[in-house]
């Protein structure tokens, strides 16, 4: 994945989320979106998302563990 | 468009002559979010809005909303694009996501009270781009490293091959133990020295993340540095030689993003 990204439009939601989410500034005033609220929904969201990531990455890597399991036994 | 009119804040700038030919490229670049683009001008500063229905970032749809991951990817997408474009060409402070104001006027406000503070933070940001860092560790490989490495579990190995079954047994468990906590005592060591030396070649840096344990294929570090433009290359080939598959380390990263992590005028840029 290691990626310089001239256009981080092809970046992963994931890495995108993570950079994007619990970021950048904020300036008191009238805001309609509770912040906190942003907060809660992007934990659960890394979560979730995290784990199908996981579930990616196993899947890629699924012939080569299984191999050095095999061959371990 | 329902309800009333509100303001979503994508970041902050600074307001100068070539801030309309910047808006400009955005509209021509981001679809959608881009046409409706505006800055505001306050003093020194430019905010960089666009309207939207206040119901639409409203508390009971956008509940919703931030549920519904195809919504969320593209209003996030449209917020990182938009940004992007200013980032290439200056700096920028990108604004927590979710920004949306009741009005022009108390956005002003807030501008005006961290005016200066936001200024600052701008001259400090200048050709400067935030790098994601992760760190994998093949924990198999890293343990194996571990054992050869202490004489005391290579004593403890040689026992365990000559004791008797029930007494074998209980020194194989004791191996475990004593090899696990030396093999994570190793990867948060490894996590530090990474940090480390990227560190060196970046003017601030931060870890986003706690360390994933116990797994095969760990993440043992997920970062992010803010890099002068300039010393990129030699940032980018200090995370390439951390990469090692006789260590067992895989130094990943993705970049260069506008300074999310290091925006606030709060977040400890030097």
């Amino acid at each position: 994945m290691s990626n310089v990204v001239s256009d981080t439009r092809e970046v992963g939601l994931v890495e995108l989320l993570d950079r994007v989410l619990d970021h950048g500034v904020i300036l008191v005033g009238d805001i309609t979106i509770s912040v906190a609220e942003v907060d809660l929904v992007y934990l659960g969201l890394r979560v979730m998302l995290s784990s199908v990531e996981r579930a990616d990455e196993l899947r890629r890597s699924a012939v080569p563990l299984t191999a050095g399991k095999v061959t371990d036994v | 468009m329902g309800g009333d009119r509100a303001w979503y804040l994508y970041g902050v700038t600074r307001s100068d002559s070539l801030i309309h030919d910047l808006l400009e490229r955005t509209r021509a670049d981001v679809r959608d979010a881009g046409e409706a683009l505006q800055a505001l001008i306050c003093g020194d500063l430019a905010a960089i809005v666009r309207p939207v229905s206040s119901e639409e970032f409203g508390p009971e749809l956008l509940e919703k909303h931030l549920q519904d991951v195809a919504w969320l990817e593209a209003v996030v997408r449209a917020h990182n694009d938009v940004i992007a474009v200013f980032h290439r060409g200056r700096a920028i402070l990108p604004a927590k996501f979710g920004s949306v104001y009741r009005s022009q006027e108390d956005l002003r406000a807030a501008l005006t009270e961290a005016h200066d503070a936001l200024v600052r933070q701008l001259d400090r940001l200048t050709e400067c781009d935030e790098w994601a860092i992760h760190l994998y560790v093949d924990r198999d490989v890293v343990e194996q490293r571990v054992g050869e490495m202490y004489p005391e579990l290579q004593r403890l190995r040689e026992d365990v091959e000559t004791a008797r079954p029930g007494r074998a047994y209980l020194l194989q468990r004791q191996l475990d133990a004593e090899l696990a906590s030396a093999t994570d005592a190793m990867l948060s060591d490894v996590a530090l020295a990474a940090f480390e030396r990227l560190q060196r070649h970046a003017v601030a840096g931060e870890t986003t993340s706690p360390v994933r344990a116990d797994d095969p294929d760990a993440e043992i570090l997920r970062a992010a540095f803010l890099v002068r433009r300039h010393h990129l290359p030699a940032f980018l080939s200090e995370a390439d030689s951390i990469t090692d598959a006789g260590t067992g380390v895989r130094c990943e990263y993705s970049g260069p993003w506008p300074p999310y992590s290091f925006a606030a005028p709060g977040d400890e840029v030097p």
